[in-house]
């Protein structure tokens, strides 16, 4: 088949899969949010509240699109897409079976995590471009917090690539099927992980960015209908961007333990949207859950915290490591 | 003489350690996954109000369908907002008429005060709080109308007879 | 035919977006315009099969420089007006960036080895690993290198800071 017309349909899908998860994922946060306080979430529109979801996206279709005057027009307009197309980019290497990844070049995962540090910049041009002051203050917590947690992300992603010795992400989901999933040996970089995409996709407890009650909507604020529905999108696409990183690295991607690739077939993609979507269950419990760090409270656990023990951490892995290679090699 | 407020003898509160914020508030959520939720979809569900909840006031009518208002004015005199406007006639005989037991109703903070006052136990506190209305006329209603207030001596000593009978 | 394509088109990118930095009057703009530079480095480095330079370059330059970039221009606006630059016109530096560009040329040209050789393979984590500890290259000295300097900058950052306790 035509190479184009491939690498054009993988992306097309690429995107579906994006739009379909963003709208699962807006139910999905009200009603797991609602549960989590006892409350019920949507229920009036279509049965148990799922016709919500189009009722957003009809009105975030029709509202009407207007900007601030004071507004920097052209860093305005291309600040959504600035957020969105990395995030969108990074997706495409995530493996959902043995065969269906739709980018894999010989180091995707740190492909992945390099296009992963270009949408702070998006969100902060979004900010900085609505000259309002709710927005710029929202675009600066962003780019502080989530620069700072960049770093234990891609230093917690390092003890799987040392179990599996390579930095493709469908050879270390390969090699996790051959042995133990790498939660189990690399717990303290699972936990790092799970921290640092709670703030990179600016959710509870680290939602500064973003919170109602300071900020009105943070960088968002002056976006209205679609540009804020494309973020909310960017959002959303995160999340599972995230979660699909971790399970693939830590959960053991789309395998199962004791069943060969070619037993599950189709049903790998069953099973590695379904480990997602727990792990964004996991990520709206937290952010139900606990209360929100203050600014400069999460900058100092970044900086002083986290970073440092997670090269510790990596130090002692990858010590243990060796010295058990050297036992097994000398008994 | 100074004294210190606390005793020497009580201890300060204990201070708490970093992760006993996180485990607490991650005990709650797990624990909060298995309850029922605590939501009341009004208006398909409605709340089961206590006895003691005060909403409007209400005048009392026994089983023959007959009020206990006399006319007294002593709801009137203690309500807090004036609301309550008693336009009484008062005959030759002593005999209070009552023309209209008018009740500001939506000015009425619902106190309870006029219902502690009354002595002849002739208004209550209602249980109806669904009292939004869009015309301007129903923010003042007439709880009686052009009826007879009842002669308090009368109710006295038919108080006093069904007591010895009860 | 891929390759050209993208060559191209990413070349035409590189090139605006480099004399864009340079001429826009919105600083703000101009670092951007430095991003989607780097950016399109980091696409030309993987299309000539340099895979680890492109993570590279997406992850220092555009992740790590723009966002100082854009920090610095940041903090460093006080007003609206500050966001504008002036734009004026110098014969100097166009006479210096067009003998640059004659002298790089003519060197580039010159070289026998411009022509493009087959792509070479992709480096494994293996061959990535053994080369940073090796003693012939002494990349890891680079390394702890630049991790002391960091270390020097935060220490240095944290003495001259003034403390109010």
């Amino acid at each position: 088949m035509n190479p184009w017309l491939v690498a054009l349909l993988r992306a097309l899908l690429i995107l579906v899969v994006m739009l379909l998860n963003g709208s699962l994922a807006i139910y999905m946060v009200r009603k797991v949010l609602g549960h989590a306080h006892l409350r019920l979430g949507p229920t009036e529109l279509g049965p148990a509240g799922i016709a919500q979801v189009i009722a957003d996206i009809v009105k975030l279709l029709t509202k009407e699109d207007r900007h601030p005057n004071r507004s920097d027009r052209w860093l305005y307009l291309i600040a959504p897409f600035i957020v969105f197309v990395p995030s969108f980019v990074a997706f495409s290497f995530i493996p959902f079976t043995d065969k269906l990844v739709a980018a894999n070049p010989e180091m995707s995962l740190l492909m992945m995590l390099a296009f992963l540090a270009v949408p702070p910049l998006g969100i902060f041009a979004a900010g900085w471009s609505s000259r309002s002051k709710f927005a710029t203050i929202g675009a600066m917590r962003a780019i502080g917090g989530m620069v700072t947690y960049e770093i234990p992300l891609l230093l917690a992603a390092i003890p799987p690539v040392i179990l599996a010795g390579s930095a493709n992400l469908q050879a270390i989901v390969l090699a996790q099927s051959h042995s133990i999933w790498y939660i189990l040996p690399c717990l303290p970089s699972f936990v790092i992980a799970l921290i640092c995409a709670q703030m990179e996709t600016n959710q509870a407890p680290f939602d500064m960015t973003e919170a109602d009650q300071e900020l009105v909507a943070g960088f968002s604020t002056e976006y209205s209908a679609m540009r804020f529905g494309f973020m909310y999108l960017a959002e959303f696409a995160g999340n599972f961007t995230f979660a699909a990183l971790i399970v693939s690295l830590f959960l053991g991607g789309w395998t199962l333990p004791g069943i060969s690739a070619t037993a599950l077939g189709p049903f790998a993609v069953l099973v590695f949207v379904a480990k997602c979507y727990l792990l964004i269950f996991l990520f709206m419990m937290v952010r139900g859950t606990y209360s929100r760090y203050r600014v400069d409270h999460y900058l100092e656990v970044g900086w002083k915290r986290l970073l440092p023990f997670s090269l510790a951490w990596i130090v002692v892995f990858a010590a243990a490591v060796r010295i058990i290679a050297m036992l097994k090699g000398g008994a | 003489m100074t004294t210190s407020l606390t005793p020497a003898s009580a201890s300060a509160p204990k201070k708490a350690h970093w992760p006993s914020g996180l485990i607490s508030a991650a005990r709650i959520a797990a624990i909060n996954l298995f309850r029922r939720n605590i939501t009341i979809q009004y208006p398909k569900q409605r709340y089961d109000q206590p006895d003691r909840s005060r909403w409007a006031v209400e005048q009392v009518f026994d089983e023959a369908g007959m009020h206990r208002c006399t006319a007294c004015k002593i709801c009137e005199q203690s309500c807090s907002d004036k609301c309550i406007h008693i336009d009484v006639e008062t005959r030759e005989d002593k005999t209070k008429f009552i023309h209209a037991w008018n009740y500001e109703r939506a000015a009425c903070m619902m106190c309870g005060l006029c219902v502690e006052a009354c002595p002849y136990g002739a208004i209550r506190m209602g249980h109806d709080y669904e009292l939004a209305h869009s015309a301007s006329a129903e923010k003042r209603i007439d709880l009686l109308r052009e009826v007879e207030a009842i002669d308090p001596r009368k109710k006295q000593a038919a108080d006093t007879q069904e007591a010895p009978d009860a | 035919m891929l390759n050209t394509i993208a060559f191209l088109v990413l070349g035409c990118a590189i090139i605006l977006g480099a004399f864009s930095v340079v001429t826009v009057k919105n600083v703000m703009h101009a670092a951007y315009w430095l991003l989607e530079v780097a950016v399109a480095v980091a696409g030309l480095f993987y299309f000539m099969s340099a895979e680890y330079i492109a993570i590279l370059q997406l992850l220092v330059y555009a992740g790590a420089v723009g966002m100082l970039l854009v920090f610095t221009v940041m903090i460093t606006r006080r007003s609206r007006i500050d966001n504008e630059r002036p734009a004026a016109f110098s014969l100097f530096a166009l006479l210096a960036s067009a003998l640059l560009f004659a002298a790089l040329a003519y060197g580039v040209l010159q070289s026998p080895t411009f022509a493009v050789r087959a792509a070479p393979a992709t480096v494994s984590m293996l061959t990535f690993g053994r080369t940073l500890f090796s003693t012939d290259g002494w990349v890891l000295a680079f390394e702890i290198a630049s991790l002391l300097l960091t270390v020097a900058l935060v220490a240095a950052v944290w003495w001259t800071k003034d403390r109010d306790d």
